[in-house]
Parts: C-alpha cells; sequence; structure tokens
C-alpha cells in the first residue's frame, strides 16, 4: 500500500509540473501498473527471495523498450517516455521488495496495477 | 550485518541505481532538446515535424546540420532556423549563431520541470525503500536472494 500510495503522490506531482504533457503522467502510471501485474505473479511464485523482484522490474523495463520501439512508436523512440514508465517500474519494484506471499501484497498490487494501467492508458492516449 | 539485510540492501541499492539512471535519461534528454548541450557547425539541411498522440501538444521537431543525421529539438529552435540556414555555437553555449546573427537559446518549460522532478523522484525511491524495510513486520522468515 505505501508504495501505491508512493506512485500516486509522484504521479500527481508530474500533473502538476507536466500540466500539458498528460502522455508523460500517463507512461508513468502505465509502467508501474504493468510491473505490479508482473510482481504480483513473482511474489506468489518465487516466495522468500528479493532479487526475483529486482529481476522482474529490469524485464518489465526491457519490454518498455520493445513495446516503445514497435507499437508505440510513433513520430520517433522517444527517451522520456520509456525513462518515465521505468520510472514507474522502479517505484512498483521498491514497493514490493518487502512482499510476501502470505501478506495480500499480491492482491493489492494486482488491484492497484489494474487500476494504475487503465489510468496510464486513458492519459496517454486520451 | 546480517545476510538477510544485505539482501535487501543490495536489491534496494539495485533498483535505486535504476531509477536515478533514468530519471537522469529524462532529464538529460530533454536539456539535449535545447542543443544548449551541442556543439553545431554547419548548414541547416532539413526540418521535420512530426506529429505524436497528441497533434499541437507534443509535436516533434527534427532538425539536421550538414551530416543529415536528424535531431530533435524543442519547438523554440526549430523556429529560429530555416533550411539553408548557417548555424554555430559551442557546446554549452546558450546562443546561437543564426547566418551570423545570435539567437537565445533556453531550456523548455519540460526540462525545467525534469530537473526539478528527477531529484524529488530519487528521494521518493529512498525514502520508499526504507520506509517499507522499517515498517515490514517482525519476524519474518529469511528471504535472502
Amino acid at each position: 500500500m505505501l508504495g501505491v500510495g508512493a506512485v500516486v503522490l509522484v504521479g500527481a506531482a508530474y500533473g502538476l509540473l507536466f500540466a500539458d504533457r498528460t502522455d508523460y503522467v500517463g507512461h508513468f502510471l502505465a509502467g508501474a501498473g504493468a510491473t505490479y501485474w508482473l510482481l504480483a505473479v513473482v511474489v506468489e511464485a518465487a516466495p522468500e527471495r528479493r532479487w526475483p523482484v529486482v529481476i522482474t522490474v529490469w524485464v518489465a523495463v526491457l519490454l518498455g523498450v520493445v513495446t516503445e520501439a514497435t507499437v508505440f512508436r510513433l513520430a520517433e523512440f522517444d527517451p522520456v517516455d520509456l525513462a518515465n514508465q521505468s520510472l514507474g517500474a522502479v517505484l512498483a519494484g521498491v514497493g514490493m521488495l518487502d512482499a510476501r506471499p502470505y501478506d495480500r501484497s499480491s492482491t493489492v498490487a494486482a488491484a492497484a496495477g489494474l487500476v494504475l494501467l487503465v489510468t496510464g492508458f486513458f492519459y496517454a492516449f486520451a | 550485518m546480517p545476510s538477510r539485510e544485505h539482501g535487501f540492501v543490495w536489491a534496494a541499492i539495485a533498483l535505486a541505481v535504476t531509477g536515478v539512471l533514468f530519471a537522469a535519461l529524462a532529464a538529460w534528454t530533454l536539456v539535449a532538446r535545447s542543443t544548449i548541450p551541442a556543439e553545431l557547425d554547419g548548414t541547416v539541411t532539413g526540418i521535420e515535424l512530426r506529429h505524436e498522440k497528441h497533434p499541437g501538444v507534443d509535436d516533434v521537431w527534427m532538425i539536421s546540420v550538414d551530416d543529415g543525421d536528424l535531431r530533435h529539438v524543442d519547438t523554440h529552435v526549430a523556429d529560429l532556423v530555416d533550411v539553408g540556414d548557417a548555424v554555430e555555437k559551442s557546446a554549452w553555449d546558450t546562443s546561437l549563431l543564426v547566418n551570423g546573427e545570435p539567437r537565445p537559446l533556453s531550456l523548455s518549460d519540460d526540462a525545467r520541470a525534469m530537473l526539478l522532478l528527477a531529484p524529488i523522484i530519487a528521494v521518493v525511491v529512498v525514502s520508499l525503500t526504507c520506509a517499507t524495510h522499517v515498517l515490514s513486520r517482525p519476524g519474518r522468515v529469511d528471504r535472502t536472494a
């Protein structure tokens, strides 16, 4: 829950500082949301470990590179979009470093991930 | 330091470094679009406008100077030049010579905002790491990776 709060806090900062660039906060929230989904599975599948969380974040970053270079590439491959979504992924990972399968972290991560992903897509493309 | 703490610290450091690198990438990319860090000396051979998701808001201006390599620049930089103009500046100069006439360069609002946001994110990452660890319940099993 603390991690989700941090994502919302930084998302609000994006909204305030980049009022005209809603795609920035959109990429940030979508990056966090998608990573929360991956982490919800990983925490259940690889309990009592922390490095799988880190590796999952890096995998999410790489998936972001691939999607930015292909399906979401419009005018150019934008490093700022990549950075924004990767920062969301990192914050999601930090919040899940101490997560355990039996502490409802995965449930919270899955629910928050869905909301953040949908909200992120809305801001990125609306 | 117990091995469990080592496991947490190194994993947290790995994520924090990843976050700092991407915050730096975002800030540097936006600063570079002002062309202030760049050295330029040549003739503008192309100016291209590309549309992104929100035409008129996130338009991408690309210019090429002699070598043909396109570089993404801020809108106000693209407004300063036309194809065929001679441009010259040293790295980190805040003035661009266009056909011998100096034109001022400045950071975009986005670049200034990212230079403010990047350290904020770094502080949030470190604070969240500490808070997550401190608030985790005592008596948990060893989870060292």
